[in-house]
């Protein structure tokens, strides 16, 4: 038969006037593995069962009080010597171990989260590919002058080349399915281009193709001003100037209010205030003739323009190698 | 196209235009701007489609069209009772080859100094003056677009011109003293017996512009562009001419260039006797028409420009507009469908007028695509593991093929490369990553985490194979020094951790571990994951030889993944409420040969267990003092839940009980002694 109240009043007098190793042992005395309450609540099962209620229910009780004055008492304890320590908070703080995106996935990433939100769907296409692909159903003859933009990697005993841009896969995409459509084309090009501070033998380029009833420049023109306001920031201007691609008809520059100088003039925009972004057109009806497309019921838009350039003019970049160098001190970037 | 501005307003009057604006916006954006003894001269981009914007008058047109101000053609020579010439005789093999060829026979000419005005014109289009004859066949190619050729008549054998290709055997020295050989797909304007230039292309040393000379034929003629572009290629000769020529010729201009290098010649040398030109031509040639559409035009613009303004921009064009019929005067030979007059309006409108339109139509729902969403997840993870992405160009040299490959057979060469470090597709990024990492050592970034998802390129029974993979490299020490850290070099676990990691966030369970070959890894050092019997990933040491190769001081170790085949077995994870009754824990310290594989005692000890939920960890791995020779101890944490119900002691003691009778009679484990 255990007194639990007697055992409890033992206990805290003992507490009362206990130094700090004494509080310890006793806490190991009383609550402790081998200690007096656990063998108590061990034994109750020997006990008769009208005893072992009340016991079992004092004992559990004692136990949580003895706890909870423990935790009291060390909080206090400890609380106190907390304050009087030195913290150094100028330390630096542990750095969390973070890598980093590249910067051209970075551009590509938002380009694509911008043509998928108004509609646009991913296709990809390979990077070998054949002539006709590259550049004969997208109405560039052999021999035609504009084959000089685009100088060629060609592979060794085949008639297969390495893509010049991403543009073959507008025909892969419209070979495979009926209008409407409306894809992007991320992906790596090759031109025979010596590496320089603008040029790359190998690059990365963006395409898109709208096709279907009644597309016409205002929605090239919607489209692509809208990418340009949500890329380069709201107050971007777009302005769209001719030029000349094969697959298209009309073709176009598109150009946007400088994002260095806002128009104003600086050395990357010559002063002219604009920037040259990307090419663009209405699919020329000759290159949906090779898709089997009816001309005469669909129209439609298309274009394409560097990764490497839109990404040097988001991140401030001025040298296109810095790219594929990879130093890791470079693609952490700054903060300006 | 250089166009000097003084020459210029000889045609236009181009006071008060922002001319860079204009020609901008008519397609042809002035690419820079150069003094040339004051005068101004723009150098202006001119697309393949516009060889007439080759020529000042193209320009001045262009100006007009956009402004709408008057241009003042240059002055032509005019016959009157000129003689003709007699024996002389010039022939067109094939009219496709060659559709006009004007000769025009010269005499009394003094091939002199050009006057000041013709030497400043011609060094404002960049050229050397040379002499009279050739200065003005010079102004008249870049004035009218038309290039001309001048010949010393007395090295005209028999009096013929034939306009002929090639045959095989025949040779020819041209201008730059080069002797080339000819064949059948040569063109050239030869006389009797030889060849004495290659048309379109370039002159022949012996037939050009001496001083001795005093009689000339003079030839402005059309060639086929294809052919001429073919030539150039081929004979890898590029001139003023040939650019001009394979961008394609105008009919009409090669009189008008004749007739206006008469009257300049004729204003410069007043004796000069001139005879009435041979003017051989394809009589049938081609007036394009197209049919005007008004609705089809306003449509495709997406604006609602009227009719009177469509008409008036096509007359400023020089288009003559004939009911609902354009016709389209020679030099524009780019304009040959309806949607080309769509660019006309366009352009010379102005696109700036044209509103915009967002319209996503039924139909267009953007699907998400599969390799770009598990790409741009795997990359995230990665990135937030401390691992920095880069690009690389994905060519390779032999040199670096060699290290990896006896023979280069199986990889895909480019045949034209740029140079021999960029001659071949690589085979998987690894070679490119390597590079990164040496590139990074030099600069003393040493500890270096890097990853690529990017493709590989092989040649495998001649069907050209690409594939993508995430190739993963590390090398240095696993964390930065600094103040808390006690950093370590990192090894093969380091990359056994990230691998189960990326296969645990893409919920693949089932793989099993083997240990591989590759070229690339240290042959001890090799191991390869293996999901339903394909091998998708080879991981470990990286060889000494490409570690040497790039000379690395510390190990690196890699993971090359196929991205492609991992993809097929990609799933989402699903979760689990977590179990409200508390697992029940024991800590073993078991002593085992020192060869025994941990996998080997994890499967007896998941074999042993009954209860519902077991999870075992490795927190220890002990030789030395207190294990005997030959064996090591592994303490293992064993976690057991019941799931439903609190575990009693007793089961747990009974699953211990099995797994340490089954360890020690399968491996002879035992209890390290506390």
């Amino acid at each position: 038969m255990h007194n639990i109240n007697e055992l409890k009043n033992e206990i805290f007098q003992l507490l009362e006037n206990a130094t700090k190793d004494e509080v310890e042992s006793l806490k190991i005395k009383y609550l402790g593995r081998k200690g007096i309450l656990p063998s108590i609540l061990r034994g109750l099962k020997d006990l008769p069962q009208e005893e072992r209620k009340k016991v079992g229910k004092e004992a559990n009780i004692l136990r949580k009080e003895l706890e909870d004055y423990f935790t009291k008492y060390y909080k206090a304890n400890t609380t106190i010597q907390k304050s009087s320590s030195f913290l150094d908070y100028s330390l630096p703080g542990r750095e969390p171990s973070i890598g980093s995106i590249h910067p051209l996935s970075k551009a590509m990433d938002e380009i694509i989260d911008i043509f998928t939100r108004l509609g646009f769907q991913i296709e990809y296409g390979p990077d070998i590919e054949t002539d006709y692909y590259n550049f004969e159903a997208l109405n560039i003859p052999k021999y035609h002058p504009s084959r000089d933009m685009q100088d060629t990697f060609y592979i060794e005993n085949s008639d297969l080349l390495l893509r010049t841009h991403t543009s073959p896969v507008q025909i892969r995409a419209m070979e495979k399915s009926k209008p409407p459509i409306r894809i992007i084309v991320p992906g790596r090009c090759y031109r025979k281009d010596e590496i320089d501070p603008s040029h790359s033998p190998v690059f990365h380029q963006i395409e898109g193709l709208y096709v279907d009833k009644d597309v016409s420049f205002a929605d090239l023109n919607g489209i692509l001003s809208a990418f340009a306001r949500d890329y380069f920031g709201t107050d971007t201007k777009t302005r769209f100037t001719p030029s000349y691609f094969p697959f298209t008809e009309p073709s176009l520059e598109m150009y946007v209010s400088c994002v260095f100088c806002e128009g104003k003039g600086c050395n990357v925009c010559k002063h002219t205030g604009w920037l040259e972004v990307l090419g663009c057109g209405l699919v020329n009806p000759k290159v949906f003739e090779y898709v089997g497309y009816d001309a005469n019921k669909y129209s439609g838009f298309a274009f394409g323009g560097g990764i490497e350039r839109f990404a040097m003019l988001k991140y401030g970049i001025n040298d296109m190698r810095l790219f594929f160098e990879n130093d890791i001190d470079f693609l952490k970037g700054i903060i300006k | 196209m250089r166009v000097s501005l003084e020459w210029l307003a000889e045609y236009i009057d181009i006071k008060g235009l922002d001319l860079p604006l204009i020609l901008e916006e008519c397609g042809f954006p002035v690419e820079s701007t150069e003094n040339v003894d004051g005068d101004t001269v723009y150098d202006i981009e001119v697309t393949a489609n516009r060889p007439d914007i080759l020529s000042m008058i193209g320009v001045a047109k262009e100006i007009k069209a956009k402004t709408g101000r008057n241009i003042k053609l240059p002055n032509i020579y005019l016959f009157e009772k000129e003689e003709r010439i007699k024996d002389f005789k010039i022939q067109i093999h094939n009219y496709d080859d060659t559709p006009r060829y004007i000769g025009c026979k010269i005499e009394n000419i003094d091939v002199q100094e050009s006057p000041e005005w013709l030497k400043r014109r011609i060094k404002s289009y960049g050229l050397n003056p040379k002499n009279l004859l050739i200065d003005l066949t010079n102004y008249v190619a870049v004035e009218t677009g038309q290039p001309l050729h001048a010949f010393s008549y007395s090295l005209i054998e028999g009096n013929e011109i034939n306009i002929r290709r090639a045959e095989k055997g025949e040779t020819i020295k041209i201008l730059s003293g080069e002797e080339k050989d000819l064949d059948n797909d040569i063109l050239v304007i030869a006389d009797k017996s030889k060849p004495i230039a290659i048309a379109g292309v370039i002159g022949g040393e012996e037939s050009g512009v001496k001083k001795a000379s005093n009689t000339f034929i003079i030839e402005s003629a059309l060639f086929n562009p294809v052919l001429i572009r073919k030539v150039s290629k081929k004979l890898n000769i590029k001139t003023d001419a040939s650019f001009r020529f394979e961008r394609g010729g105008c009919y009409s201009m090669a009189e008008f260039g004749l007739l206006r290098f008469l009257y300049l010649l004729k204003k410069s040398l007043q004796d000069v006797k001139i005879f009435i030109p041979i003017d051989v031509k394809n009589s049938i040639t081609k007036q394009n028409i197209i049919d005007l559409d008004f609705n089809f035009i306003r449509k495709k613009l997406g604006t609602d420009i009227n009719n009177e303004e469509i008409i008036s921009i096509l007359k400023r064009l020089d288009f003559i507009v004939n009911g609902n019929r354009v016709i389209i005067p020679d030099f524009r030979r780019d304009i040959s469908f309806p949607v080309d007059i769509i660019e006309e309006i366009g352009r010379i409108l102005g696109y700036s007028k044209i509103k915009e339109r967002i319209f996503i139509p039924e139909g267009c729902y953007a699907k998400h695509n599969n390799f770009y969403t598990q790409y741009r997840k795997i990359r995230d993870y990665l990135i937030g593991l401390g691992y920095y992405e880069v690009a690389t160009l994905g060519l390779v040299s032999k040199m670096e093929l060699d290290i990896i490959s006896l023979s280069t057979k199986d990889f895909i060469k480019i045949a034209n490369p740029i140079n021999q470090n960029l001659e071949y597709l690589t085979p998987s990024p690894i070679i490119n990553l390597m590079k990164v990492i040496k590139n990074n050592v030099v600069k003393r970034n040493t500890d270096l985490k890097i990853f690529e998802i990017g493709k590989g390129f092989i040649k495998k029974d001649n069907r050209y194979i690409e594939n993508d993979y995430l190739s993963l490299l590390i090398t240095g020490n696993d964390l930065d020094k600094r103040w808390y850290n006690q950093s370590r070099k990192v090894d093969i676990f380091d990359i056994k951790g990230i691998m189960e990691y990326i296969l645990h966030n893409f919920g693949i369970k089932e793989f099993n571990i083997i240990k591989d070959k590759s070229n690339y890894f240290n042959p001890d050092q090799c191991i390869a994951y293996i999901i339903n019997r394909e091998k998708i990933v080879v991981a470990g040491k990286i060889s000494e030889d490409l570690k040497d190769h790039y000379n690395l001081e510390n190990d690196v170790y890699c993971i090359n993944i196929d991205f492609n085949r991992l993809m097929n077995y990609i799933k989402y994870k699903s979760y689990r409420k977590p179990g409200v009754y508390p697992s029940v824990y024991r800590d073993l310290a078991l002593v085992v040969d020192v060869d025994l594989k941990y996998n080997d005692l994890l499967q007896i000890i998941t074999s042993c267990n009954s209860l519902p939920f077991i999870n075992v960890r490795l927190f220890d791995i002990y030789k030395g003092k207190q294990i005997p020779d030959g064996k090591k101890s592994m303490a293992i944490n064993l976690e057991f839940n019941g799931t439903t119900r609190t575990l009693t002691d007793k089961e747990v003691e009974e699953v211990i009980d099995r797994i340490l009778d089954s360890v020690k009679e399968k491996h002879g484990a035992y209890l390290r002694e506390k």
